[in-house]
Protein backbone atom coordinates (compact mmCIF):
# COMPACT_ATOMS: atom_id res chain seq x y z
CA UNK A 1 0.00 0.00 0.00
CA UNK A 2 2.51 2.52 0.95
CA UNK A 3 4.18 1.69 -2.30
CA UNK A 4 1.65 2.38 -4.02
CA UNK A 5 0.52 5.79 -1.98
CA UNK A 6 4.44 6.49 -3.06
CA UNK A 7 3.84 5.57 -6.92
CA UNK A 8 1.08 8.33 -6.76
CA UNK A 9 2.39 10.77 -4.35
CA UNK A 10 5.72 10.52 -7.22
CA UNK A 11 3.56 11.05 -10.13
CA UNK A 12 1.09 13.84 -9.13
CA UNK A 13 4.55 15.54 -7.17
CA UNK A 14 6.19 15.31 -10.34
CA UNK A 15 3.44 16.85 -12.49
CA UNK A 16 2.96 19.26 -9.72
CA UNK A 17 7.10 20.17 -9.41
CA UNK A 18 7.21 21.19 -13.11
CA UNK A 19 3.55 22.65 -13.08
CA UNK A 20 4.55 26.91 -12.96
CA UNK A 21 7.67 26.12 -15.35
CA UNK A 22 5.36 24.98 -18.14
CA UNK A 23 2.08 25.80 -17.61
CA UNK A 24 2.07 27.25 -21.02
CA UNK A 25 2.70 23.70 -22.33
CA UNK A 26 -0.72 22.78 -21.22
CA UNK A 27 -2.21 23.93 -24.52
CA UNK A 28 1.19 21.93 -26.63
CA UNK A 29 -0.38 18.80 -24.90
CA UNK A 30 -3.66 19.29 -26.90
CA UNK A 31 -1.83 20.35 -29.67
CA UNK A 32 0.12 17.78 -29.96
CA UNK A 33 -2.65 15.40 -30.76
CA UNK A 34 -3.06 17.39 -33.88
CA UNK A 35 -6.31 16.63 -35.05
CA UNK A 36 -5.99 17.98 -38.30
CA UNK A 37 -7.51 20.81 -40.57
CA UNK A 38 -10.76 20.74 -41.08
CA UNK A 39 -12.98 23.64 -42.42
CA UNK A 40 -14.77 25.21 -39.57
CA UNK A 41 -15.82 29.11 -38.47
CA UNK A 42 -12.65 29.60 -36.53
CA UNK A 43 -15.00 32.66 -34.10
CA UNK A 44 -18.14 31.54 -33.74
CA UNK A 45 -18.96 30.94 -30.04
CA UNK A 46 -19.10 26.77 -29.31
CA UNK A 47 -22.98 26.43 -29.42
CA UNK A 48 -24.58 24.71 -26.35
CA UNK A 49 -25.47 22.10 -28.17
CA UNK A 50 -21.77 21.24 -28.81
CA UNK A 51 -20.79 21.58 -25.13
CA UNK A 52 -23.37 19.29 -24.57
CA UNK A 53 -21.37 16.88 -27.05
CA UNK A 54 -18.10 17.63 -25.48
CA UNK A 55 -19.51 16.96 -21.77
CA UNK A 56 -20.86 13.98 -23.33
CA UNK A 57 -17.56 12.49 -24.24
CA UNK A 58 -15.89 14.17 -20.84
CA UNK A 59 -18.02 12.09 -19.36
CA UNK A 60 -17.66 8.27 -20.89
CA UNK A 61 -13.73 8.86 -20.47
CA UNK A 62 -14.44 9.72 -16.57
CA UNK A 63 -16.96 7.09 -16.69
CA UNK A 64 -14.73 4.33 -18.34
CA UNK A 65 -12.01 5.21 -14.60
CA UNK A 66 -14.81 4.74 -12.43
CA UNK A 67 -18.47 3.70 -13.30
CA UNK A 68 -21.79 5.07 -12.54
CA UNK A 69 -22.86 3.32 -8.73
CA UNK A 70 -25.28 0.58 -9.48
CA UNK A 71 -27.92 2.16 -6.93
CA UNK A 72 -30.73 3.61 -8.91
CA UNK A 73 -32.28 5.05 -5.28
CA UNK A 74 -28.90 6.87 -4.55
CA UNK A 75 -28.74 8.34 -8.58
CA UNK A 76 -32.16 9.70 -8.28
CA UNK A 77 -31.80 11.33 -5.35
CA UNK A 78 -28.38 13.04 -6.10
CA UNK A 79 -30.03 14.21 -9.35
CA UNK A 80 -33.28 15.59 -7.22
CA UNK A 81 -30.60 17.67 -5.19
CA UNK A 82 -29.20 18.65 -8.21
CA UNK A 83 -31.50 19.88 -10.27
CA UNK A 84 -33.70 21.50 -7.79
CA UNK A 85 -30.64 23.71 -6.86
CA UNK A 86 -30.21 24.25 -10.93
CA UNK A 87 -33.74 25.61 -11.09
CA UNK A 88 -32.27 28.19 -9.19
CA UNK A 89 -30.13 29.18 -11.48
CA UNK A 90 -29.81 31.43 -14.83
CA UNK A 91 -30.36 28.06 -16.62
CA UNK A 92 -32.82 25.80 -14.87
CA UNK A 93 -33.56 24.31 -18.19
CA UNK A 94 -30.10 22.89 -19.42
CA UNK A 95 -30.27 19.32 -19.75
CA UNK A 96 -28.78 19.17 -15.62
CA UNK A 97 -27.40 15.57 -15.14
CA UNK A 98 -25.80 13.70 -11.98
CA UNK A 99 -24.56 10.60 -11.02
CA UNK A 100 -22.15 9.65 -8.23
CA UNK A 101 -18.87 7.39 -9.43
CA UNK A 102 -18.02 3.99 -7.82
CA UNK A 103 -14.52 5.34 -6.84
CA UNK A 104 -13.35 5.69 -2.85
CA UNK A 105 -11.82 8.76 -4.02
CA UNK A 106 -12.71 12.35 -2.89
CA UNK A 107 -13.95 14.71 -5.79
CA UNK A 108 -16.20 15.73 -7.88
CA UNK A 109 -16.10 16.28 -11.33
CA UNK A 110 -18.35 18.81 -13.87
CA UNK A 111 -18.63 19.16 -17.60
CA UNK A 112 -19.74 21.33 -19.64
CA UNK A 113 -23.44 21.27 -20.98
CA UNK A 114 -24.54 20.35 -16.98
CA UNK A 115 -23.28 16.93 -16.45
CA UNK A 116 -22.19 16.65 -13.04
CA UNK A 117 -20.37 13.53 -10.94
CA UNK A 118 -19.08 13.02 -7.66
CA UNK A 119 -17.39 10.47 -6.24
CA UNK A 120 -19.00 7.49 -3.85
CA UNK A 121 -15.77 8.32 -1.49
CA UNK A 122 -17.09 12.38 -1.57
CA UNK A 123 -20.95 11.05 -0.57
CA UNK A 124 -19.98 8.86 2.56
CA UNK A 125 -18.24 11.46 3.83
CA UNK A 126 -20.68 14.15 3.95
CA UNK A 127 -22.49 14.91 7.06
CA UNK A 128 -26.30 15.84 5.56
CA UNK A 129 -27.85 16.91 2.48
CA UNK A 130 -26.68 21.07 2.98
CA UNK A 131 -22.88 19.59 2.26
CA UNK A 132 -24.30 18.02 -1.12
CA UNK A 133 -25.82 21.16 -1.80
CA UNK A 134 -23.07 22.78 -1.55
CA UNK A 135 -20.75 20.70 -3.62
CA UNK A 136 -23.48 20.32 -6.27
CA UNK A 137 -24.29 24.07 -6.00
CA UNK A 138 -19.83 24.49 -6.60
CA UNK A 139 -19.84 22.37 -9.63
CA UNK A 140 -23.58 23.86 -11.22
CA UNK A 141 -20.98 27.20 -10.91
CA UNK A 142 -18.48 25.87 -12.95
CA UNK A 143 -21.02 25.26 -15.98
CA UNK A 144 -23.12 28.20 -15.37
CA UNK A 145 -19.78 30.05 -15.67
CA UNK A 146 -18.54 28.21 -18.28
CA UNK A 147 -14.83 27.50 -16.81
CA UNK A 148 -14.08 24.26 -18.61
CA UNK A 149 -15.00 25.63 -21.76
CA UNK A 150 -13.37 28.92 -21.14
CA UNK A 151 -10.29 27.03 -20.25
CA UNK A 152 -10.36 24.91 -23.46
CA UNK A 153 -10.66 28.20 -25.72
CA UNK A 154 -7.98 29.85 -23.91
CA UNK A 155 -5.28 27.68 -24.23
CA UNK A 156 -6.56 26.15 -27.91
CA UNK A 157 -8.26 28.74 -29.47
CA UNK A 158 -12.03 28.51 -30.77
CA UNK A 159 -10.84 26.95 -34.06
CA UNK A 160 -10.24 23.42 -32.22
CA UNK A 161 -12.37 23.48 -29.87
CA UNK A 162 -14.45 24.28 -33.14
CA UNK A 163 -12.92 21.10 -34.56
CA UNK A 164 -13.62 19.14 -31.36
CA UNK A 165 -17.39 19.68 -31.30
CA UNK A 166 -17.11 18.90 -35.26
CA UNK A 167 -15.44 15.24 -34.27
CA UNK A 168 -18.63 15.18 -32.16
CA UNK A 169 -21.10 15.19 -34.10
CA UNK A 170 -19.61 12.77 -36.80
CA UNK A 171 -18.90 10.20 -33.90
CA UNK A 172 -22.56 10.43 -33.14
CA UNK A 173 -23.48 9.48 -36.53
CA UNK A 174 -21.44 6.69 -36.24
CA UNK A 175 -17.99 8.11 -38.42
CA UNK A 176 -14.74 7.68 -36.87
CA UNK A 177 -14.34 8.37 -33.36
CA UNK A 178 -10.43 7.94 -33.21
CA UNK A 179 -9.93 11.74 -33.09
CA UNK A 180 -12.79 11.93 -30.61
CA UNK A 181 -11.55 9.65 -28.54
CA UNK A 182 -8.14 11.05 -28.28
CA UNK A 183 -9.61 14.61 -28.08
CA UNK A 184 -11.84 13.33 -25.46
CA UNK A 185 -8.66 11.72 -23.72
CA UNK A 186 -6.80 15.11 -23.98
CA UNK A 187 -9.97 16.97 -22.60
CA UNK A 188 -9.29 15.19 -19.17
CA UNK A 189 -6.53 16.99 -18.68
CA UNK A 190 -8.30 19.91 -17.22
CA UNK A 191 -8.88 17.51 -14.54
CA UNK A 192 -5.53 16.09 -13.77
CA UNK A 193 -4.19 19.88 -13.73
CA UNK A 194 -7.30 21.48 -12.38
CA UNK A 195 -8.52 24.60 -13.59
CA UNK A 196 -7.52 28.18 -12.92
CA UNK A 197 -7.79 28.60 -8.82
CA UNK A 198 -9.49 32.07 -9.34
CA UNK A 199 -12.73 29.93 -11.14
CA UNK A 200 -12.83 27.34 -8.03
CA UNK A 201 -12.78 30.66 -5.98
CA UNK A 202 -15.19 31.87 -7.82
CA UNK A 203 -17.66 28.62 -7.96
CA UNK A 204 -17.51 28.51 -3.79
CA UNK A 205 -18.63 31.95 -3.58
CA UNK A 206 -21.27 31.22 -6.54
CA UNK A 207 -22.35 27.87 -5.11
CA UNK A 208 -22.81 29.36 -2.11
CA UNK A 209 -25.87 31.94 -2.85
CA UNK A 210 -27.20 28.88 -4.95
CA UNK A 211 -27.45 26.33 -2.21
CA UNK A 212 -28.80 29.69 0.15
CA UNK A 213 -31.58 30.63 -3.20
CA UNK A 214 -32.28 26.97 -2.44
CA UNK A 215 -33.14 27.24 0.94
CA UNK A 216 -30.41 25.07 1.81
CA UNK A 217 -28.18 26.06 4.93
CA UNK A 218 -25.54 27.87 2.61
CA UNK A 219 -22.65 26.63 4.66
CA UNK A 220 -23.37 23.33 3.59
CA UNK A 221 -19.75 23.44 1.20
CA UNK A 222 -17.98 24.84 4.36
CA UNK A 223 -18.44 21.66 6.13
CA UNK A 224 -17.02 19.77 3.15
CA UNK A 225 -14.01 22.19 2.72
CA UNK A 226 -13.32 21.48 6.70
CA UNK A 227 -13.39 17.89 6.27
CA UNK A 228 -10.98 18.27 3.25
CA UNK A 229 -8.61 20.79 5.51
CA UNK A 230 -9.01 17.84 7.90
CA UNK A 231 -7.47 15.34 5.92
CA UNK A 232 -3.99 14.46 6.21
CA UNK A 233 -1.53 15.22 3.35
CA UNK A 234 -0.76 11.79 2.18
CA UNK A 235 -4.56 11.11 1.93
CA UNK A 236 -4.76 8.63 -1.01
CA UNK A 237 -8.19 9.53 -1.98
CA UNK A 238 -7.99 13.50 -1.28
CA UNK A 239 -4.55 13.06 -4.19
CA UNK A 240 -6.22 14.12 -6.84
CA UNK A 241 -8.12 17.24 -5.10
CA UNK A 242 -4.96 18.61 -3.40
CA UNK A 243 -3.39 18.50 -7.08
CA UNK A 244 -5.85 20.30 -8.86
CA UNK A 245 -7.61 22.84 -6.10
CA UNK A 246 -6.56 25.65 -3.91
CA UNK A 247 -5.84 24.25 0.08
CA UNK A 248 -9.21 24.30 1.67
CA UNK A 249 -8.06 26.63 4.24
CA UNK A 250 -7.21 29.23 1.60
CA UNK A 251 -11.14 28.31 0.41
CA UNK A 252 -12.65 28.88 4.06
CA UNK A 253 -10.75 32.04 3.75
CA UNK A 254 -11.73 33.80 0.85
CA UNK A 255 -15.43 32.78 2.09
CA UNK A 256 -15.01 33.83 5.13
CA UNK A 257 -13.57 37.29 3.99
CA UNK A 258 -16.51 37.36 0.96
CA UNK A 259 -19.61 36.47 3.15
CA UNK A 260 -19.28 37.78 6.68
CA UNK A 261 -22.34 36.96 8.40
CA UNK A 262 -24.78 38.40 5.96
CA UNK A 263 -26.20 34.73 5.33
CA UNK A 264 -25.74 33.57 8.59
CA UNK A 265 -29.98 34.28 8.82
CA UNK A 266 -30.48 31.30 5.89
CA UNK A 267 -28.36 28.72 8.01
CA UNK A 268 -30.35 27.41 10.86
CA UNK A 269 -31.66 23.82 10.83
CA UNK A 270 -34.74 24.37 9.07
CA UNK A 271 -32.31 24.68 6.03
CA UNK A 272 -31.00 21.22 5.96
CA UNK A 273 -33.72 18.76 5.65
CA UNK A 274 -32.89 15.36 7.39
CA UNK A 275 -33.31 13.02 4.56
CA UNK A 276 -29.72 12.06 3.44
CA UNK A 277 -29.92 8.83 1.49
CA UNK A 278 -28.06 6.20 3.26
CA UNK A 279 -25.61 3.86 1.40
CA UNK A 280 -26.47 0.63 1.15
CA UNK B 1 -22.46 11.26 13.66
CA UNK B 2 -23.07 7.58 13.78
CA UNK B 3 -24.23 7.40 10.25
CA UNK B 4 -21.13 9.07 8.98
CA UNK B 5 -18.63 6.43 11.19
CA UNK B 6 -20.78 3.56 9.76
CA UNK B 7 -20.16 4.72 6.58
CA UNK B 8 -16.28 5.40 6.93
CA UNK B 9 -15.74 1.80 8.48
CA UNK B 10 -17.81 0.54 5.01
CA UNK B 11 -14.66 2.16 3.26
CA UNK B 12 -12.40 0.14 4.75
CA UNK B 13 -14.00 -2.88 4.96
CA UNK B 14 -14.18 -2.95 0.96
CA UNK B 15 -10.38 -2.74 0.66
CA UNK B 16 -10.21 -6.18 2.11
CA UNK B 17 -7.87 -5.17 4.75
CA UNK B 18 -6.69 -7.59 6.88
CA UNK B 19 -9.17 -7.97 10.26
CA UNK B 20 -6.45 -6.32 12.90
CA UNK B 21 -5.84 -3.11 10.49
CA UNK B 22 -9.69 -3.28 9.88
CA UNK B 23 -9.76 -2.73 13.65
CA UNK B 24 -7.27 -0.54 14.41
CA UNK B 25 -8.47 1.47 11.54
CA UNK B 26 -12.05 1.62 12.03
CA UNK B 27 -11.04 2.79 15.69
CA UNK B 28 -8.80 5.79 14.14
CA UNK B 29 -11.60 6.74 12.16
CA UNK B 30 -14.41 6.71 14.33
CA UNK B 31 -12.07 8.54 16.99
CA UNK B 32 -11.52 11.54 14.03
CA UNK B 33 -15.08 11.46 13.44
CA UNK B 34 -16.15 12.93 17.33
CA UNK B 35 -12.70 14.47 17.74
CA UNK B 36 -12.83 16.69 15.48
CA UNK B 37 -10.13 19.87 16.11
CA UNK B 38 -9.35 23.18 15.01
CA UNK B 39 -7.84 26.22 14.94
CA UNK B 40 -9.53 29.83 14.62
CA UNK B 41 -8.83 31.80 11.66
CA UNK B 42 -9.17 35.40 13.63
CA UNK B 43 -10.14 36.81 17.00
CA UNK B 44 -13.90 35.12 17.75
CA UNK B 45 -16.81 35.24 20.07
CA UNK B 46 -17.22 32.24 21.69
CA UNK B 47 -20.89 32.40 22.52
CA UNK B 48 -24.01 31.16 24.91
CA UNK B 49 -25.76 29.84 21.95
CA UNK B 50 -25.72 29.59 18.33
CA UNK B 51 -27.01 32.75 17.62
CA UNK B 52 -25.37 36.21 16.99
CA UNK B 53 -27.15 38.08 19.46
CA UNK B 54 -26.29 35.70 22.16
CA UNK B 55 -24.29 36.12 25.38
CA UNK B 56 -20.50 36.26 24.46
CA UNK B 57 -18.75 33.76 27.22
CA UNK B 58 -15.07 35.08 26.41
CA UNK B 59 -13.41 36.47 23.35
CA UNK B 60 -10.91 34.00 22.12
CA UNK B 61 -7.89 34.85 20.20
CA UNK B 62 -6.32 33.90 16.75
CA UNK B 63 -4.76 30.42 16.27
CA UNK B 64 -6.00 29.39 19.40
CA UNK B 65 -6.74 25.43 19.45
CA UNK B 66 -10.54 24.12 19.56
CA UNK B 67 -12.29 20.88 19.52
CA UNK B 68 -15.73 20.61 17.66
CA UNK B 69 -18.36 18.90 19.44
CA UNK B 70 -21.15 20.39 16.91
CA UNK B 71 -22.41 21.66 13.72
CA UNK B 72 -25.65 23.73 13.54
CA UNK B 73 -25.96 26.01 10.39
CA UNK B 74 -23.38 29.06 10.63
CA UNK B 75 -22.64 27.61 14.01
CA UNK B 76 -19.90 25.26 15.81
CA UNK B 77 -20.19 23.52 19.33
CA UNK B 78 -16.54 23.76 20.74
CA UNK B 79 -14.31 23.23 23.54
CA UNK B 80 -11.74 26.00 23.98
CA UNK B 81 -8.15 25.33 25.49
CA UNK B 82 -9.28 26.47 29.21
CA UNK B 83 -12.16 24.06 28.96
CA UNK B 84 -14.81 27.28 28.19
CA UNK B 85 -17.48 25.71 26.10
CA UNK B 86 -19.76 27.30 23.75
CA UNK B 87 -21.02 27.79 19.93
CA UNK B 88 -18.50 30.16 16.97
CA UNK B 89 -19.14 31.18 13.68
CA UNK B 90 -17.83 28.45 11.18
CA UNK B 91 -16.06 30.65 9.29
CA UNK B 92 -13.91 31.45 11.72
CA UNK B 93 -12.77 27.87 11.81
CA UNK B 94 -10.10 25.45 10.08
CA UNK B 95 -9.68 22.20 10.71
CA UNK B 96 -6.65 21.75 8.87
CA UNK B 97 -2.89 21.99 10.55
CA UNK B 98 -3.32 25.76 11.00
CA UNK B 99 -0.57 26.20 8.53
CA UNK B 100 -1.52 29.22 6.75
CA UNK B 101 0.06 28.49 3.02
CA UNK B 102 -0.79 24.91 3.25
CA UNK B 103 -1.53 24.68 -0.45
CA UNK B 104 -2.40 21.46 -2.29
CA UNK B 105 1.41 21.76 -3.27
CA UNK B 106 3.01 21.96 -0.49
CA UNK B 107 0.76 19.84 0.98
CA UNK B 108 2.02 16.92 -1.55
CA UNK B 109 5.34 18.19 -1.34
CA UNK B 110 6.06 17.40 2.23
CA UNK B 111 5.17 13.67 1.40
CA UNK B 112 8.58 13.21 0.16
CA UNK B 113 10.24 15.13 3.23
CA UNK B 114 8.14 13.33 5.90
CA UNK B 115 7.91 10.15 4.15
CA UNK B 116 5.24 7.96 5.54
CA UNK B 117 5.92 8.99 9.15
CA UNK B 118 3.22 11.34 9.25
CA UNK B 119 1.73 12.14 12.81
CA UNK B 120 -1.59 10.06 12.13
CA UNK B 121 -2.82 6.96 9.91
CA UNK B 122 -4.45 8.10 6.27
CA UNK B 123 -7.46 6.24 4.94
CA UNK B 124 -5.27 3.98 3.33
CA UNK B 125 -7.81 4.27 0.34
CA UNK B 126 -6.24 4.62 -2.90
CA UNK B 127 -8.12 7.73 -5.13
CA UNK B 128 -7.81 8.34 -8.68
CA UNK B 129 -5.35 8.83 -10.30
CA UNK B 130 -3.85 11.28 -13.19
CA UNK B 131 -2.61 8.09 -15.06
CA UNK B 132 -6.30 6.17 -14.59
CA UNK B 133 -7.91 9.27 -15.95
CA UNK B 134 -5.86 9.48 -18.99
CA UNK B 135 -5.73 5.93 -19.78
CA UNK B 136 -9.64 5.49 -19.42
CA UNK B 137 -11.20 3.68 -22.35
CA UNK B 138 -14.77 5.61 -22.70
CA UNK B 139 -18.13 4.07 -21.01
CA UNK B 140 -20.52 5.13 -23.52
CA UNK B 141 -23.14 2.99 -21.67
CA UNK B 142 -23.17 4.94 -18.44
CA UNK B 143 -22.47 7.80 -19.79
CA UNK B 144 -25.93 7.12 -21.88
CA UNK B 145 -27.47 6.57 -18.48
CA UNK B 146 -26.70 9.23 -17.18
CA UNK B 147 -29.88 10.55 -19.21
CA UNK B 148 -32.50 8.13 -17.72
CA UNK B 149 -31.37 9.22 -14.51
CA UNK B 150 -32.00 12.88 -15.09
CA UNK B 151 -34.96 14.11 -13.16
CA UNK B 152 -37.37 16.98 -14.84
CA UNK B 153 -37.97 20.10 -13.05
CA UNK B 154 -41.32 18.99 -11.67
CA UNK B 155 -39.90 16.10 -10.25
CA UNK B 156 -37.27 18.47 -8.44
CA UNK B 157 -40.18 21.11 -7.34
CA UNK B 158 -41.74 18.32 -5.62
CA UNK B 159 -38.30 17.43 -3.88
CA UNK B 160 -37.78 20.58 -2.52
CA UNK B 161 -41.59 20.65 -0.94
CA UNK B 162 -41.32 17.76 0.20
CA UNK B 163 -37.87 19.35 1.92
CA UNK B 164 -39.74 22.49 3.19
CA UNK B 165 -36.92 23.92 1.07
CA UNK B 166 -38.54 27.26 0.77
CA UNK B 167 -36.58 28.99 -2.07
CA UNK B 168 -35.53 33.25 -1.75
CA UNK B 169 -34.41 35.68 -4.11
CA UNK B 170 -30.38 36.37 -3.32
CA UNK B 171 -28.09 37.91 -6.18
CA UNK B 172 -24.94 36.88 -7.02
CA UNK B 173 -22.26 38.57 -4.71
CA UNK B 174 -20.50 40.93 -7.04
CA UNK B 175 -17.48 39.66 -8.92
CA UNK B 176 -14.58 41.39 -7.26
CA UNK B 177 -11.69 38.54 -6.51
CA UNK B 178 -9.39 39.66 -8.74
CA UNK B 179 -8.03 37.46 -11.66
CA UNK B 180 -4.83 36.32 -12.06
CA UNK B 181 -2.55 36.83 -15.13
CA UNK B 182 -4.02 34.26 -18.00
CA UNK B 183 -1.57 32.07 -18.94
Amino acid sequence: MKRQLFTIALLLGGVLAFAPSNAQDFGNVFKAFSIGKKAVDANRPITPEEEAKIGYGMAANLLGAAPLVKDPELQRYVNRVGRWLAKHTEQPDLAWKFGVIDSPDFNAFSMPGGTILITQGLYQRMRDESELAGVLAHEISHVLLKHQIKAIQSELGKEWTGELAGAAIEQHSGANSQVLNRAFSAGTELWVRGLDKHDEFQADIHGVIIAARSGYNPYGLVGVLQTIDAAQPKDGAMALLFATHPSAGSRIEALSTKLGEQLDVYADQSHTPGRMYALK
Amino acid sequence: MPRLRNNRIRVASSHRWRPAWLIVGAVLLAGTAWAESGILLKDTDLRHEPLGSAEVVKQLPANQKVEVTSRQGAWAAVTAADGSQGWIRILNLRTGTGEKARSGFGAMASMFTTGSSGKSASTGVKGLTADQLRKAKPNYPDADALSGLAVSNEDAETFGQDGKLQSITLAYLPENIERGEKK
